[in-house]
Formats: C-alpha cells, sequence, structure tokens
C-alpha cells in the first residue's frame, strides 16, 4: 500500500490467535520496526497503543450490567475488553463482553451475572485485539519518498511470539 | 489489512469483504460493524449490509459517502469487527483522503451573471443543489 508520510499516520493491526483465528488481545502491548532495504530504519520503531479504549466511571452489577464510560463512542454488538473492575470491587466483569449501547454514556452486557461495588477508578475497556502503530515525526523523517519498507509487528499470545507483517511504499 | 486506497470527499466508495473462520466464509452471529477513524476521531460507523452473490456465505458491503466528517485530507484508520459464537473477529482498514473533493457534489455548471445592481456567479453541483455567490476575483 501507499502511505502518505506528510502528517502522521496509524497503521492498524489486529492480534490474532493463529489456533482459532479469533482477535485476542496480546498480553502486552504489540512492538512494531520498520526495515528497509538496507536493514532496520534508524528511528523506526515503538510501541503500539490500543486502538480505540475508555476509562469506566461507574458499574451497576446484576444479571444485566450497565457500565458508564463518557462518550465511549462505541455501537451494539462490538466486542470489547473490560479489565480492571474486578480489582477495584466488583466480581465478573472484567473480561470479553458483548455489549448493547443504551446512550452516548452507557452500555450494557449480560450472560454473566456481577456482584460487587465499584471504587469507581482503575478500570477501562477496549475493542477487543485492536492496536494501531503511530508512524509520528521521527519515524516518517527516517523514510524516504518512492521506498518500500516493511513493518514488523509482533506480539505475545499464550506465551508464544507472533509476527503481523505490513508492507508499504511512501509516496513521492 | 482492507487498504480503501485514495478518495476524495464526495465518492462514494465500496466496502466490502468476507467474515471468515480459518479462511472459510461464514454467517457471524449478527452484522459486522465497520468504524473508521480519523486520528482519534470516529468519522464512519456503521453495521453491515450482507450480500448473497450466488450464495456466497459471509458476503458483506457497504456503501461509504465521504462526507464533510471526513478530513479534507489525510489518512484514515478503522476496523471491521465480527462474530462467531460470541468470540471476535477482526480486520484492520486503511486509506487516505486525497484534497480537494467536495462532499457538495462536483460543479456541473456555472455562469456569471451580470444585474444592473450585482454580479455574481450561479453553479450547480451534481447532488442536485443550486449556489449563488461573488467571484472573488471580480471587483464589484
Amino acid at each position: 500500500m501507499i502511505i502518505d508520510a506528510s502528517t502522521d499516520l496509524y497503521i492498524p493491526i489486529v492480534t490474532i490467535d493463529p489456533a482459532t483465528g479469533q482477535a485476542v488481545n496480546a498480553q502486552q502491548l504489540p512492538r512494531f520496526r520498520i526495515y528497509g532495504s538496507q536493514g532496520p530504519v534508524s528511528d523506526g520503531n515503538g510501541i503500539a497503543s490500543l486502538m480505540e479504549s475508555g476509562n469506566i466511571s461507574a458499574i451497576t452489577t446484576g444479571t444485566t450490567t450497565t457500565i458508564t464510560s463518557n462518550s465511549h463512542q462505541l455501537s451494539t454488538g462490538t466486542v470489547i475488553t473490560i479489565s480492571g473492575a474486578d480489582a477495584n470491587g466488583t466480581t465478573n466483569v472484567d473480561g470479553n463482553r458483548n455489549i448493547t449501547v443504551i446512550n452516548a454514556n452507557q452500555f450494557t452486557f449480560t450472560g454473566v451475572t456481577t456482584s460487587g461495588t465499584y471504587s469507581g477508578t482503575g478500570a477501562s475497556w477496549h475493542t477487543t485485539g485492536l492496536y494501531r502503530c503511530l508512524l509520528d515525526a521521527t519515524i516518517r523523517a527516517a523514510l524516504q519518498p518512492g521506498k518500500t519498507y516493511f513493518m514488523m509487528i509482533q506480539y505475545r499470545f499464550g506465551g508464544n511470539d507472533y509476527v503481523n507483517e505490513v508492507r508499504f511504499t511512501v509516496a513521492n | 489489512m482492507i487498504n480503501l486506497g485514495g478518495m476524495m470527499r464526495g465518492e462514494e466508495i465500496q466496502v466490502a469483504f468476507c467474515a471468515t473462520d480459518d479462511l472459510i466464509p461464514f454467517w457471524p452471529d449478527e452484522a459486522p460493524i465497520i468504524k473508521l477513524f480519523s486520528g482519534n476521531n470516529v468519522i464512519y460507523h456503521r453495521k453491515m449490509a450482507a450480500e448473497q452473490p450466488m450464495g456466497t456465505e459471509g458476503i458483506f458491503r457497504n456503501w461509504v459517502f465521504i462526507n464533510n466528517g471526513f478530513p479534507e485530507e489525510g489518512p484514515i484508520h478503522g476496523y471491521i469487527q465480527w462474530k462467531k459464537n460470541g468470540n471476535p473477529y477482526a480486520r484492520p482498514i486503511i486509506g487516505r483522503i486525497i484534497p480537494s473533493g467536495s462532499a457538495e457534489g462536483t460543479v456541473i455548471a456555472m455562469t456569471f451573471v451580470k444585474r444592473p445592481h450585482g454580479r455574481y456567479i450561479v453553479w450547480q453541483t451534481d447532488a442536485g443543489d443550486i449556489y449563488r455567490g461573488s467571484n472573488p476575483r471580480v471587483p464589484l
């Protein structure tokens, strides 16, 4: 693919369990390195970030669990991963959840009965297995127009390391 | 990776994909979700429509109008997410907006109008709208 290196851009990636093909969360944020025809590009490396995420300010537990996360911008049917809630007062909230949006600031999930009282901080959500690599000014400055590069993205899942490859050409 | 390539405001592009599990097409639990970002801003967010050409399973397609919610120019990225038995699958998307497009449509006709008390131009776009304004290059 051709990229325009005149401005910051994100390369999106999905971390996959090769055994199932499912999107899974990496054990830690994936790392990336860019290679040119002469080997690794100087400054051409970094750590991916979550593609979308949000903090959770309130949780109502029960057979239907209601999550409050301001301006979440999610839609019904999205699978997200919630973490940090069970360490802050709740039980069974953490994990992959198929959500139903109630309004711009709240969504719910069912299928598991949750309990406990959330302390109000420490929990967050992100879409499962979705990350992005930022090609910032430092990295873009190291890329030459017209040249083709390989980006190797390494992630760890289930104790094993896996690699995604992205090939791109910098627009003239 | 789904590469949408270059596109301009005012264009309507197709995004098509096949939901697979271990490379085998299947109908997911429900309609996949497509979401596009410009930086951190969500610019497009929809469920995808199923398509059944010749009974092929798992094919979905959306027509995406590049409206004013998209940037004037620059890269976009995003994902399509679908589920089977509640388990998530996803595919990343990338593309770029080429400058000089207009979500109001392409100008298909323009004329300069000279009245006793005014001069202006009138133009029509292929969206069916008619506009009137002054040409800054012509002194009033």
